[in-house]
């Protein structure tokens, strides 16, 4: 694969909330191809390509941990906005300590993941493949990134850096780091896990069949996958 | 891969539960579409049509007695019979499927509007209709032949119609087919499933629950009940009731995609194991949380799980419902056996096959809906393992005979509660006062063979400071703690210990670390104050025991020079005074350092109250009881 990257993520606390469980939030054992694909693009994207991730590799045993959190109950009605550019000086606020709901979560603790991905092209324009991945690569040894990358829920910061850069498990890195350590499972079925949202179909969710395989969990593509 | 699979997903697990549940022949599972409900009377007819019999069938039930002495009494109740069913009845006209009161079945009824009963029996015969047209069965031939014949509110013509029918709740039965009723025909029940999937009006798409295509979609999830502390009314595990948990414009359930069967599926088996029986045992209560467990496949373990975690409420029940009380010995035995290891296995005890997959799902009340507090995959094995692993690091010699050896979960859990004397000068705790995360924890790294929580340890050294109650239970605890922490790799803030046996579970005399030392030392100037002024308003371990334990060299001197004094005073000052040498020689005093650290870490805390639990139960133990037994030290041979 001529445009593959690799990268190593890691974070304290990971919640990639399974959308039949996402009020009281439950997570899937592993990190899931759209969180993978949004870590990415907050490191590098441009209108010209699109990412599309190849295989995540569980390299920390799956911890979980139960956490409770006051969270926003209901999002700024359309109909707030509307009336201030309407009327000029109405509020469009939402206040925290008057629309809250506590909300349990069971999160995933100490997560390290490598991803590989590579991106495609969306159109004709801006197609020169060496600029885009030199970009990428770049950004990611120096540590820049668009937004700060998140490991499911924005409030879990995701650390980065390239595939065996150190980490906290293997503070000098190298190859020995990009290895899973002991604990984690091998070969394990996942059942329906959400693969991505197919924005090219009024933003359908599609699922399929996750399973680890040799500690590595390799996404369908979207073509193939249920709606 | 493409259906089943996914064993780790909990809604999966559930709806594969649910599959076995309908198989089961000794459950009551209604299937989709089919319900379970109160039934009076059968009407039987032949295969032309005309009414046979119209027949009683409800049963006697016994109702165990109140109280010990009282006897069972019976009375008769309806028989409960699945038929066809769809929920959506409320006042106005609406017929049930082959099944209903006479008002609807017969067109017979003693109240109401005769207007209204003729519309009613209507309704029930072009329900039929329409259902039954185009079956080619005799049973639905029958029904129809039967129903055309008859005008609304025609009572006479039945033989034997009772009065007492009226108004009850009847099925049809063809003649000459004693144990099966019209509606369970296949031809019937095939027929009616395709009425209902007709008559849903809802989007297909892909259910990833079963991940098959093109199935009708739930909109809203049967309602779960039975989970402590939830709404009466119940509750839902899936639901969107506020606007922040909807995503790209997607509203309700549209934002997890189920279908109606899987949906019916996991919430029936979910409300099975929710409202077993008590004496079902795969429920039960930690902290706040309810825990449901099963297995793939039919074991034992499903059936005395509940025991293993909370043996101390299974010998309660045993005693309240009289059986023979060789239960009670089973139970020890079986976990005895757990906690040693010994061959051959629990799993062949119990007669299970190893490999059994067996799920452990924890929910908790938010609001109205339900949290996961945990879920844990594992098989029968790995559960019999991972218990056997916790009673034996829970090991720990005990006070007095009433304590168990095998405590339970919950009891665990209430040792991190504050200790307070209730009336009578006992010291008890309560559920309340224990942040319910604990329970939640425990039993996870119970079932996971993790570590316990770190904050375990902070909150029973906190509870010794304000209490003062060093129990049995604290102390299984800890012990627990420092051995699991070992095992799993974790170095302890000691220098001496580094094997999970050197935690051990009576006196060590041979242990050279320091935080042990010093509780040894501790206990022995405690009883020497005892034996010099008696009882005592405060004694040092009341006013002293938090400090000595993290700030030993703040307090130390003082207690040895006060210990002098008790020692002259005391009629046998002369044993603790050798007990106190004995102990002094232990430390290590290496270039003059003093013997009595500025402070220790919560690690060595542990072994403090270790030391002084061990030092004061082998002080106070009777001599008669064992004087010559060798106490179990299995850290010897490493400090020798």
């Amino acid at each position: 694969m001529a445009f593959g990257v690799s990268l190593k993520v890691w974070g304290e606390y990971a919640c990639f909330t399974r959308p039949e469980m996402k009020v009281e939030r439950v997570s899937y054992d592993v990190m899931t191809p759209s969180a993978a694909r949004g870590i990415i693009e907050a490191i590098y994207w441009k209108p010209a390509i699109r990412w599309v991730v190849d295989a995540i590799t569980i390299l920390n045993p799956i911890r979980f941990e139960n956490i409770r959190r006051n969270e926003l109950a209901n999002k700024l009605p359309l109909s707030t906005v509307t009336k201030a550019m309407k009327d000029g000086v109405s509020p469009v606020e939402k206040f925290i300590e008057t629309d809250r709901q506590q909300r349990a979560s069971l999160v995933l603790r100490d997560v390290r993941y490598i991803i590989e991905a590579h991106f495609e092209f969306t159109g004709p324009d801006d197609n020169n493949d060496g600029k885009h991945l030199d970009i990428f690569n770049r950004r990611l040894a120096k540590g820049q990134c668009f937004h700060r990358p998140c490991l499911g829920c924005r409030e879990f910061a995701a650390h980065f850096g390239p595939a065996d850069c150190p980490d906290p498990v293997f503070p000098n890195g190298g190859p020995e780091s990009m290895r899973p350590l002991p604990g984690v499972p091998d070969d394990k079925d996942l059942g329906w896990m959400l693969l991505d949202l197919d924005y090219d179909n009024d933003m359908e969710a599609r699922f399929f069949p996750a399973k680890i395989d040799h500690g590595v969990v390799r996404p369908w593509k979207m073509e193939e996958a249920k709606a | 891969m493409e259906n089943g699979g996914g064993e780790s997903m909990i809604l999966q697990a559930l709806a594969n539960y649910y599959d076995r549940l309908v198989k089961a022949p000794d459950q009551d599972v209604p299937e989709p579409g089919f319900s379970v409900q109160k039934i009076h009377a059968e009407i039987v007819l032949d295969k032309d049509g005309n009414l046979v019999a119209m027949n009683d069938i409800q049963q006697e039930e016994t109702i165990p007695p109140k109280t010990k002495k009282g006897k069972p009494k019976t009375k008769i109740v309806p028989r409960k019979v699945k038929v066809p069913f769809v929920e959506g009845r409320t006042s106005g006209v609406a017929a049930f499927f082959l099944w209903d009161n006479t008002g609807y079945v017969l067109g017979a009824q003693d109240k109401g509007k005769p207007e209204r009963i003729v519309k009613q029996f209507e309704a029930f015969r072009n329900l039929a209709h329409e259902v039954l047209d185009d079956v080619e069965d005799e049973g639905a031939r029958a029904v129809i032949t039967f129903l055309d014949s008859r005008e609304a509110g025609q009572t006479d013509a039945i033989e034997d119609f009772e009065e007492k029918f009226i108004g009850n709740n009847c099925v049809f039965r063809l003649d000459g087919e004693p144990d099966c009723f019209i509606h369970d025909h296949p031809a019937v029940r095939t027929a009616w499933l395709k009425h209902i999937d007709k008559s849903i009006e809802r989007p297909t798409g892909v259910c990833l629950i079963s991940g098959q295509a093109d199935e009708p979609q739930a909109r809203i999830h049967p309602v779960l009940k039975g989970v402590r502390g939830a709404q009466t009314s119940g509750a839902y595990i899936v639901s969107f009731n506020a606007s922040a948990f909807m995503s790209y414009g997607k509203e309700y359930n549209d934002n997890a995609p189920v279908s109606e069967r899987a949906a019916f599926a996991y919430t029936t088996a979910l409300n099975h194991l929710l409202n077993a029986k008590k004496t079902e045992h795969q429920r039960m209560l930690l902290g706040d949380a309810t825990v449901v467990f099963w297995s793939e496949t039919p074991t034992r373990m499903e059936s005395v799980l509940q025991m293993f975690i909370d043996p101390g409420a299974a010998a309660e029940d045993e005693g309240q419902e009289a059986h023979d009380g060789s239960v009670i010995g089973q139970l020890r035995t079986l976990l005895q056996a757990v906690r040693d290891g010994k061959e051959p296995p629990v799993t062949d005890l119990l007669g299970d096959e190893p490999d059994t997959p067996f799920y452990v799902l924890g929910l908790a009340p938010n609001a109205s809906r339900l949290a996961v507090r945990f879920w844990l995959v594992s098989t029968v094995a790995d559960i019999a393992e991972r218990l056997a692993q916790h009673f034996d690091d829970l090991e720990m010699e005990t006070q007095f005979d009433f304590e168990s050896e095998f405590p339970g979960i919950w009891r665990l859990v209430l040792e991190l509660a504050p200790a307070r004397p209730n009336a009578e000068g006992r010291y008890t705790s309560k559920m309340d006062d224990v942040p319910p995360v604990y329970a939640g924890a425990l039993a996870r790294s119970v079932f996971t063979g993790e570590a316990y929580p770190e904050s375990i340890v902070n909150r029973i050294l906190g509870r010794f400071r304000s209490d003062g109650r060093v129990t049995h239970g604290r102390m299984a605890l800890l012990a627990a703690h420092h051995r699991r922490a070992l095992r799993k790799g974790r170095t302890l803030n000691i220098d001496s210990i580094t094997k999970p046996s050197e935690v051990t579970v009576s006196l060590n005399p041979e242990t050279k670390n320091v935080g042990y030392r010093l509780g040894r030392l501790f206990a022995v100037l405690e009883k020497a104050q005892q034996e010099a002024l008696g009882n005592v308003n405060a004694t040092i371990k009341d006013r002293f025991f938090g400090s000595a334990m993290a700030t030993p060299a703040t307090v130390f001197p003082r207690l040895l020079d006060l210990g002098q004094k008790h020692i002259a005073k005391a009629e046998y000052g002369h044993v603790m005074d050798r007990h106190i040498g004995e102990i002094m020689e232990g430390f290590e005093v290496a270039d003059g350092t003093p013997p009595f650290p500025a402070h220790l870490s919560s690690d060595d805390q542990v072994m403090f109250a270790l030391g002084y639990y061990h030092q004061r139960n082998a002080l106070w133990r009777k001599k008669d009881k064992s004087p010559d037994a060798p106490q179990k030290t299995t850290g010897t041979e490493e400090a020798a």
